[in-house]
């Protein structure tokens, strides 16, 4: 009996001293940026795919297990997971995780986003988000900022590991400061001015690197593209010289392909723009990497 | 000199007091609570609908508008209700009438801040089964399965109670939902005891399994009991079974089927019936539905002395093709065939339209 019960003592403080974070990334980027930060030090699971268009997740119940262990959830923000968080969060029925408690952090309230709406908006401008444009992982500068962001948060929960945390996260920083600087000159050196693309998702990218998007294919964010509006696209294309049209890999390139062939000096290319999207994305400096090489081909 | 910066001082307390007020005003909006709409046009031809004193004419109608309110209430509540306005049809009167109504369909607060379990308390739409927890416009048909209009009635197994649903600590998704209704509300004549003290117990386990990354399946059971108006026991049964495949959001395949049983003893005789639909729906594109369903009603022993006796078998197969631009817009055609014993089969066509403005809850997986 003695034994039993020594036994169990010594399994029940091993599985506490063994007891990592629970931390739930609503995104495959967010994932990857909470990885950089906590390395194997928490146990982290995530929901959208890199493959899948994080604005159409559908709220499957099995997510709603992970959130139901979670002690922290980290998500984008800015109405991106409006379509289903809210009721993951709702079905989890775990109050450490709920909209503003401790266990919530919410990325895109951390940051200053680009192109908030001005004045009203309704819901004929397509699927606008109000807070501003939600694809901000595609910064580098942003990003290496949330690292920081995150690894105070995981420090909160978590002072064991603090030193660690934050650690990586400054490393991070100071290895994306080295690499903004090589992926500047690159991009200057393209010669590359106007780029576009299909949905407003690689606005952070280009606003950081001084690439102007004169157009997009969709001509409202998230409304399939009409045939008056791939017209004004090949006008402005010839118009402005744009050498290159960049599709989010879970869009078809029919469209850009057929814009390509009536404005020949352009190219289309089919783009991942987020971590495992494509096979090869392992990380989120693969996919800025990846976005600087597809500029520089289309010199 | 004195005077004039006494009236700079005044007007500047002047204008941080507007300030003041019109930030206290706007914090007062914010707090207002989503307010959504959404209504339902429907259009009918069928070879049953052509005297305008059929409960169904054929014709345009508002099948149903629904208005929503939501919001926390505080840090431990939150409260949702919504209200439908709709015709109903009165047979009692001749020529039969027609009235506007605008009546709750919901009205409850759920607890947000319970660990592990939802307490629920108002007028709620009961976990009864799958499809009786859906609004009109998320049914995935125009029309309510058979078994659902006839064994839980028009308005299905909606009432006022309290409810607390648990999800279970389990690797796979396993919600265990007991509620205690009044089983007294407009359309549930099948429980409807004369006792102020007698409660309607209705029990619902969800298991939602990932089969892989886009495939799910799912296995509900339900089970209702309560007393009727003659104080014996009525009795719901239920099961659903749905696989769902999702490849991306332009390609999806749903599988469903639900079975329903209701047992009502009553002093004069015995009611026994039972029924089920299954149907697939197919996304093709990324705005376009083709969907069939099958279903079949049985009322095995009714009560022999009923004016109007249900038909023993109905049987019934819809056909649908829907065209869905946005999440807050749809326009979906469906074509219907019953046969219930009656001479001539009924042939019908729906054409709905279905409109959603203002704020849009997510609907449940």
């Amino acid at each position: 009996m003695k034994s039993i019960l020594i036994g169990l003592f010594i399994f029940v403080a091993a599985s506490f001293a063994q007891a990592k974070l629970n931390v739930v990334a609503t995104t495959a980027d967010i994932a990857a940026l909470v990885t950089v930060v906590a390395g194997d030090n928490i146990h982290l699971s995530q929901i959208a795919k890199g493959s899948q268009d994080p604005h159409y997740i559908e709220a499957k119940p099995s997510f709603m297990v992970k959130m139901r262990d979670a002690d922290l959830v980290i998500t984008n923000g800015l109405s991106l997971e409006v379509g289903w968080l809210p009721t993951l969060i709702k079905g989890a029925r775990n109050p450490k995780i709920s909209a503003g408690s401790k266990g919530y952090l919410d990325l895109g309230s951390l940051i200053t986003p680009i192109e908030k709406p001005m004045g009203s908006i309704t819901r004929a401008m397509g699927d606008v988000h109000p807070e501003g444009n939600p694809h901000f992982t595609l910064d580098p500068v942003r990003r290496s900022e949330l690292a920081l962001k995150i690894a105070d948060k995981l420090s909160d929960l978590d002072n064991t590991n603090k030193e660690v945390y934050q650690t990586n996260a400054k490393k991070y920083q100071e290895a994306i400061t080295k690499k903004m600087a090589d992926w500047l000159v690159r991009i200057k050196a393209s010669g590359v001015k106007t780029v576009v693309t299909y949905h407003p998702s690689m606005n952070y990218f280009m606003d950081r690197f001084e690439l102007k998007v004169p157009i997009h294919l969709e001509a409202k964010p998230g409304i399939p593209p009409s045939a008056q509006h791939i017209l004004s696209v090949i006008d402005t294309v010839k118009k402005e010289n744009t050498k290159l049209i960049l599709v989010d890999s879970f869009f078809d390139t029919k469209i850009a392909d057929r814009i390509v062939k009536e404005a020949p000096k352009t190219k289309a290319v089919s783009v991942g723009i987020a971590v495992n999207s494509l096979p090869q994305l392992k990380t989120l400096e693969d996919v800025t990497e990846q976005l600087v090489k597809a500029i520089e081909s289309a010199k | 000199m004195k005077l004039f910066v006494s009236i700079l001082l005044f007007t500047s307390q002047l204008f941080a007091q507007a300030a003041t007020d019109s930030k206290l005003r706007s914090r007062g909006n914010s707090f207002n609570p989503d307010i959504g709409i959404n209504t339902l046009f429907l259009y009918q031809n069928s070879n049953r609908g052509n005297d305008a004193n059929v409960e169904n004419p054929n014709g345009l109608t508002v099948q149903e508008a629904e208005l929503q309110f939501s919001a926390d209430v505080d840090p431990y509540w939150r409260f949702i209700s919504t209200f439908a306005l709709h015709q109903e049809f009165d047979d009692s009167v001749t020529p039969p009438a027609r009235e506007w109504v605008f009546e709750p369909e919901e009205a409850f607060a759920e607890s947000m801040d319970l660990p592990f379990m939802t307490i629920k308390v108002g007028k709620f739409k009961t976990a009864f089964g799958k499809h009786n927890t859906l609004h009109t416009h998320a049914f995935a048909f125009i029309d309510a399965p058979l078994a659902n209009q006839y064994l839980l009635g028009d308005e299905g197994l909606n009432d006022v109670g309290l409810s607390a649903s648990v999800l279970l600590p389990t690797s796979w998704f396993s919600e265990f939902t007991l509620q205690g209704v009044s089983g007294r509300s407009e359309g549930l004549d099948y429980f409807a005891s004369n006792s102020a003290n007698s409660t309607v117990m209705v029990g619902h386990l969800k298991n939602l399994w990932d089969i892989n990354d886009t495939l799910t399946f799912e296995l509900g059971l339900s089970g209702a009991s309560g007393k009727n108006i003659d104080e014996e026991k009525t009795d719901l049964a239920g099961a659903d079974l749905t696989f769902k495949w999702r490849e991306n959001e332009s390609k999806a395949f749903i599988w469903s089927t639900e079975f329903l049983q209701r047992k009502q003893n009553r002093t004069a005789f015995k009611e026994n019936a039972e029924g089920f639909a299954s149907w697939i729906q197919y996304q093709f594109a990324r705005r376009w539905w083709l969907q069939v369903r099958g279903e079949e009603l049985t009322f095995k022993e009714q009560d022999p002395a009923a004016l109007e006796p249900l038909p023993e078998k109905q049987k019934k197969q819809s056909i649908l093709v829907g065209y869905i631009p946005s999440e807050f817009s749809g326009i979906r055609l469906q074509y219907d065939q019953l046969n219930d014993g009656a001479t001539d089969d009924e042939k019908r066509v729906l054409l709905q339209f279905n409109y959603s403005i203002g704020a849009h809850p997510a609907h449940a997986y």
